[in-house]
Parts: C-alpha cells; sequence; structure tokens
C-alpha cells in the first residue's frame, strides 16, 4: 500500500504566482508605452495632415516638430557663424526639451516619444505576428555597426555646416514618412531618394528590431554620448542579479542587459522591457544618482546570491 | 542612489519635453514655419520670398504692384488673385518655380528706377 502523495496546498484565490506577476508587468508596460508612443505618432500625423490641407501658418510641417534640426542649426551657427535657411525656430525649443528631458530621465524619449521608434515597433510586432524569423547580428558586427551613428551624425553636421543647408532633411526617413508628401504630392521623380533610404531602413527594421536606432540615427548616437550624463538610468544591482538572462531577450536595441556593469548601456531607449521582464526584485531598477557618481554595492534591494555571468556568444550557442 | 518607480523614468521624458514646448508656446517663443506678419512696411528682397507667402504678401514687402507680380507669373488671365499662395501657383501654373519666379523679380527689380 502506498501512502497518499501530500496533498497540494491550494493557492488562495487572488494570489498570483511570481510567472503571472511578471507576465502582468509586462503586459501593464506594453499596454502604457504604446498608448503613449501611437498617441505621439498620431499627433505628429495629425500635424503633417493639417499641413497638407491647409495653408495657414498654425499648421506646421513636421520639419518643425524635428529636434535634429536644433543639432544642426547650432553646429551650423557655431562653426560658420550663419543659420541654416528654411530651418524652424521651434526645432531649437524641441531641441531643448529634449535635452533637459535626456539630462534628467535619460534616453526615454527614444522608447516612448520618437514616432520613428513607434513605426520600427510596430513593424516588429507584425512581423512576431507573422512568425518572420529574426536576423541575428553576430556580436562583433553589431558591435562594429553601432558606430556608424555617430558617422553619419559627423557626415551630417560636416555636411550642413559646409553647405548651410539642411541637405540630410532630403534623405531622413523620418521626415520621408511622417511629412506625408508621398500621400499628399506624390513625385517619384523627385523623391526616389528619400523613398528609397526610407525602403531600406524600414526594410532593415523587419529583419532587426529597431534597426534604425541601432545602428544609424545620428540623433540617437548623440543621445548616446549625453546618456553617460542622465541622472535617472537602468542599474543593475550586482548582488541581487541572478544572471537569468531573461531581461537581455526583450531588449529592442540589442543591449546586454545582464552585462556585469552597473548601469545599462547608454545605448537604452528608457523602453524599461528589461525591468518589467527581470523576475527578481530589485536587480533591475531605474534609480536617480548624479552623473560620475559610482553606485555603492547593494545600493539596490539585495537578492539570491549572484551566479556566474555567462559571456554573450556561449549565451547565444545556447 | 535612489530607486524609483520605473515609470518615472518614461512619465518624466513626457512631461520635460513637452513641457518645455508648452513653456515656449504660453510665452510666445514657439515659432513653426519661419513665418513672419508681412505688411507694407515690411521690406523684403526677391531671395526672401517664400511658398507660404501670398502675391499680396510679397507685393507689399516688395513694394511692388500685385498686377505686376502676377504678370511675372505668366497664369492663365483671372487665375491667379492677391491671396493665392506661391506654393498654391505651382498647381495653377504648370512648370511654376518659385526659384525662376525670384529670378525674374530680381530681375524686375534690378530694371526699376532707384529712388
Amino acid at each position: 500500500m502506498t501512502s497518499p502523495s501530500p496533498a497540494r496546498t491550494p493557492r488562495p484565490a487572488g494570489r498570483l504566482t511570481a510567472y503571472q506577476r511578471r507576465m502582468r508587468a509586462i503586459g501593464a508596460l506594453h499596454h502604457r508605452r504604446y498608448a503613449v508612443q501611437l498617441t505621439v505618432a498620431g499627433l505628429v500625423v495629425f500635424a503633417a495632415v493639417r499641413h497638407q490641407r491647409e495653408s495657414s501658418s498654425a499648421a506646421p510641417s513636421v520639419d518643425a516638430l524635428c529636434p535634429f534640426g536644433a543639432v544642426e542649426s547650432l553646429w551650423t551657427w557655431l562653426t560658420t557663424d550663419r543659420l541654416l535657411p528654411k530651418i524652424h525656430p521651434s526645432t531649437l525649443i524641441v531641441g531643448l526639451g529634449l535635452l533637459i528631458s535626456v539630462l534628467i530621465a535619460g534616453n526615454a524619449f527614444c522608447g516612448w516619444i520618437c514616432p520613428f521608434g513607434t513605426v520600427q515597433d510596430l513593424l516588429h510586432r507584425a512581423k512576431r505576428a507573422l512568425h518572420l524569423p529574426d536576423l541575428t547580428v553576430p556580436p562583433r558586427v553589431d558591435r562594429a555597426l553601432r558606430y556608424v551613428r555617430f558617422v553619419s551624425l559627423a557626415a551630417i553636421l560636416l555636411v550642413s555646416a559646409g553647405t548651410v543647408t539642411l541637405w540630410f532633411s532630403g534623405f531622413d526617413p523620418y521626415l520621408t514618412l511622417f511629412s506625408l508628401h508621398w500621400l499628399f504630392e506624390p513625385d517619384l521623380a523627385s523623391m526616389w531618394p528619400a523613398l528609397l533610404v526610407l525602403g531600406l531602413v524600414l526594410a532593415a527594421s523587419l529583419l532587426v528590431e529597431r534597426a534604425w536606432c541601432r545602428y544609424l540615427c545620428p540623433l540617437g548616437g548623440l543621445l548616446s554620448v549625453l546618456g553617460h550624463l542622465s541622472i535617472l538610468r537602468v542599474r543593475r544591482s550586482t548582488t541581487a542579479c541572478t544572471g537569468c538572462n531573461l531581461c537581455v531577450k526583450p531588449c529592442p536595441v540589442g543591449i546586454d542587459v545582464s552585462k556585469p556593469v552597473a548601469a545599462v548601456s547608454t545605448d537604452c531607449i528608457g523602453c524599461l522591457e528589461c525591468v518589467a521582464a527581470c523576475p527578481t526584485g530589485g536587480a533591475l531598477v531605474v534609480s536617480a544618482a548624479l552623473p560620475g557618481r559610482k553606485p555603492r554595492p547593494g545600493a539596490t534591494p539585495s537578492g539570491p546570491v549572484p551566479v556566474t555571468i555567462r559571456p554573450r556568444r556561449e549565451r547565444d550557442a545556447r | 542612489m535612489k530607486t524609483l518607480n520605473r515609470f518615472v523614468m518614461p512619465a518624466l521624458a513626457l512631461v520635460l519635453f513637452f513641457g518645455t514646448i508648452g513653456v515656449s508656446q504660453a510665452t510666445g517663443s514657439w515659432v513653426t514655419s519661419g513665418r513672419e506678419v508681412v505688411t507694407a512696411g515690411t521690406t523684403l528682397g526677391a531671395a526672401d520670398l517664400k511658398g507660404w507667402m501670398t502675391l499680396d504678401q510679397a507685393a507689399a514687402g516688395l513694394d511692388m504692384p500685385v498686377a505686376d507680380l502676377i504678370a511675372l507669373v505668366d497664369a492663365p488671365p483671372g487665375a491667379l488673385s492677391g491671396a493665392t499662395a506661391f506654393k498654391d501657383i505651382e498647381a495653377i501654373v504648370p512648370g511654376f518655380s518659385l526659384a525662376t519666379f525670384r529670378t525674374a523679380v530680381q530681375a524686375r527689380l534690378d530694371a526699376a528706377p532707384k529712388g
């Protein structure tokens, strides 16, 4: 006669498992982030439609809402003492708002506000819905390609200052897509270079999640540098982290979040996917610290004893 | 180092970014298209003509009769009025280019007697 197996203690009603809590946290994050992203993108589309349909000055083109214009203007003004023609003064305000936002709240602009980031996120969701495969960029190639953002930033600023024109606006995929010229005033003969760039960028984003943000965005390159001065950042507690790597996969820009350093890379777009995915309380947190101040060990709540963190290539091979 | 609710990060980003735009709008610093009010007292050159300007505004800024400007466009009779913006002329007059028009206006200004 076998002894009866011990009866499983029923879970009290309303009490969630750790897995359920994690899934809820991820779901809540997605709802909020997509709501904000779609609202901002909707406002930009609304502005573009108004600009195309109305001739009053109250309806600016989407150029007026692009913070990169401020970067080009300031650089040209500082290096040549001249102002770019056709620049919207509002871009300086948008640029100032972005600078303040980045210095205090990190690069959350990219993950929550940038409409072109939203388009790339939508493409990724569509890809997942269609069960299309992900293209895995080898780590070495990935690291090298990330420098292209700085090359494109330098090239754009140098040519803008050299020619004193907003030459990049003719190729900028954000402007090409959101200006809606392709819809209201289609002119393939003059627009084909811009449409070609847009098509290539969207195709790349379909293959690699947020490819534009990872490898090409000149503004993202600048924000990545400024991110070192941010007060709020996603930080990792080296004592609480268990090295489970659940935070790595959801990162839209492919950061190795579980890397054994205290602060997540400044390539971080502040989307918080890694924080929501983390099953260990206090291992990945948003925290405030003055730039340059190293966080004290164990400043965040401690958790289980850390395990050895495997190198990225070893994890990729699994 | 202070640990915060994770949503503080995007909330602050949104408030600071849009707050800066809101403050600039409230203080009148938000200028979206570089457009200036063109009145009879405004002095414009041919190079200052913009697509958003109407023929009336251009005529006022250039101190020229609007009929002279319309004559430079080579439009069908009655097709244009003073309220027509340059950017809308392209749809009315095929082949119209603001750059070419600026050159024609400059030639006209150069030929006009000074004084």
